[in-house]
């Protein structure tokens, strides 16, 4: 039987992150928690355990690189890898030469199914 | 008052005659007058030469129209000595032609007196100095009209110096206002192109966020529908190109405020030029559009960016086969010249982007498609402004491509061609120096 990948998903646009949740849901292969606010991201973690975490940088209470770092600094949440889910970046700009921001892949929304699955694969199956 | 003689020239054949008039002189006033004779013209114009005569007592009679032919000869020889006819006979025709022709006085032969003759000199004399001072008076009166004249021929020719002098004043002011102009429309462009590079992240954000949710919630609907309800799926599609084009427009915005970020690197133009005409080929060979080459051998390296030049040419080479969808010709000019002050975009300042004497790469991109409204020409390059809308236009294409040649330095402008119609673009690049 197939292990479902566990991804949480942070993002202020709540609906975007319940979207994506079912979405994912319904390819059968991942388990997805959504949050809707950067500071929830880390009790979060703690709780799910994901295998990845999708983080928006722009969130009002607390941004994506905020978030980014608490996760590194822990030492129970760090060795879980992080993406950027982002408005704020072009999609092409994200693809070449493995180009990252603060040292974590990111991906432009607006973003496919199959874009966002194709993205999940590739960096979990590098860790 | 009479301390001179008055030195009368009696002409006058007639030895009878002769001794009458010497005689009436001598009773009236010898002193007064000195009188020679003389018997014919040659013999009286010899005197006249040799001596200044006050007057001319002129004998007429002589067959009428030889007399007259007399008087004409001496007056015009001596204009200015007065002339008193003697005739023998009363005749009126004759005395007020001879008047007539210059004569100051008519005296007739016997009926004269030395009173008579006195008051007739005199008259004469005085007449014809009147005349005389008269005539002085009149030349006098020309030659000052003469000088005003030149006078006035020369103020008119500074005049018109000054004209001329203020005519070019007035262009060159024209000039620098034109070039003022030019720089505020310059500035306000750029101040447009900052408020939009401004905006541009901004909305990107705000935009692209909602659109992500629709595209995720449309495909989720996608995939809950029975999959043979072809309208709406359809209707999915619809809406996925939408979003798409949504999208569209904020990446152009995107690639235009964020055009500063260049990689320039010293290289050769036509190869760039070659790869976007290949990206195009399929365009152009379902468009029926025909490519003509003309680019010169042994051009200066360029310092570009060439994936934003690529961009360039894309953009541009996009609008000509929309501009002829159905066919035609795509006539690329690629040569080098070294530009003179009096080219387009040329100037001696320091601020000028290109100088007199300097290598450019020129480029000529010309269509044969529908060319474009000459009242829109100027709006070509704005932001937002299109004609295509419909068909996913996001009037950001020349604006990105104008961002991306003011980055090089380079110049761009879109006219339509000179007869015929269709569109050509010239593009200036800046070069690298030749062997460096």
């Amino acid at each position: 039987m197939l292990i479902k990948k566990k991804i949480l998903i942070v993002d202020d646009e709540a609906s975007f992150g319940k979207l994506v949740k079912m979405n994912l849901e319904d390819t059968g292969e991942y388990e997805v928690r959504a949050e809707s606010k950067g500071a929830q991201a880390i009790p979060a973690a703690r709780e799910f355990k994901p295998d990845f975490i999708l983080l928006d940088i722009v969130m009002p209470d607390m941004d994506g690189g905020e978030v980014a770092q608490q996760l590194k600094e822990d030492k129970d949440l760090k060795n879980i890898p992080i993406g950027f889910l982002t408005a704020l970046v072009r999609d092409y700009e994200a693809t070449p030469k493995g180009d990252s921001i603060a040292g974590h892949p990111f991906i432009a929304k607006p973003v496919t199914v199959s874009q966002l699955t194709a993205f999940l694969k590739k960096h979990i199956i590098n860790r | 008052m009479d301390e001179k003689r008055i030195k009368v020239l009696l002409i006058e054949d007639s030895v009878f005659d002769t001794k009458l008039i010497k005689d009436l002189c001598r009773e009236s006033c010898s002193n007064q007058f000195e009188l020679d004779q003389r018997e014919n013209l040659s013999e009286a114009f010899k005197a006249l030469k040799e001596k200044n005569f006050d007057l001319i007592l002129l004998d007429l009679t002589l067959p009428e129209a030889e007399g007259l032919e007399t008087l004409a000869k001496v007056n015009g020889r001596y204009p200015r000595i007065p002339i008193i006819v003697l005739t023998r006979t009363d005749d009126e025709t004759l005395a007020l032609k001879s008047v007539s022709m210059g004569a100051q006085d008519y005296l007739i032969k016997g009926q004269v007196d030395g009173v008579i003759l006195k008051r007739s000199i005199r008259y004469g004399i005085e007449r014809k100095q009147m005349e005389e001072e008269l005539r002085k008076h009149r030349e006098n009166l020309e030659e000052l009209v003469a000088a005003r004249t030149v006078e006035l021929i020369e103020s008119n020719k500074q005049l018109m110096q000054e004209i001329s002098k203020r005519n070019s004043a007035e262009n060159s002011l024209q000039a620098a206002f034109n070039q003022l102009k030019e720089a505020r429309a310059q500035l306000i462009q750029a101040e447009k192109m900052e408020i939009v590079g401004r905006l541009a992240s901004g909305i990107a954000h705000e935009v692209k966020n909602p659109l992500a949710i629709i595209l995720q919630g449309m495909e989720y609907l996608a995939r809950k529908i029975p999959s043979q309800q072809e309208d709406l799926a359809t209707t999915f599609k619809f809406m996925a190109e939408a979003v798409n084009r949504a999208d569209n427009i904020v990446k152009g915005m995107l690639d235009f405020s964020g055009v500063s970020l260049v990689e320039r690197q010293s290289q050769e133009i036509i190869p760039i030029v070659e790869k976007s005409l290949v990206l195009m080929k399929h365009s152009f060979d379902l468009n029926h559009i025909e490519v003509i080459r003309d680019f010169k051998d042994n051009l200066p390296q360029v310092n570009v960016d060439k994936n934003k030049i690529e961009q360039v040419f894309l953009n541009l080479f996009e609008n000509a086969v929309q501009a002829m969808a159905k066919g035609g010709k795509l006539k690329v000019r690629i040569w080098a010249e070294k530009v003179s002050e009096n080219d387009e975009w040329v100037g001696k300042r320091k601020e000028d982007v290109f100088h007199p004497g300097e290598e450019i790469i020129k480029m000529e991109i010309e269509d044969t498609g529908t060319g474009i409204p000459e009242n829109l020409l100027d709006k070509v390059f704005d932001p937002f402004f299109t004609t295509k809308r419909s068909i996913g236009g996001t009037g950001l294409g020349l604006s990105i491509v104008r961002s991306i040649m003011e980055m090089h330095q380079g110049k761009i402008k879109i006219i339509n061609k000179q007869g015929g119609s269709g569109v050509q673009v010239v593009i200036w690049f800046k070069t690298e120096p030749r062997g460096g």
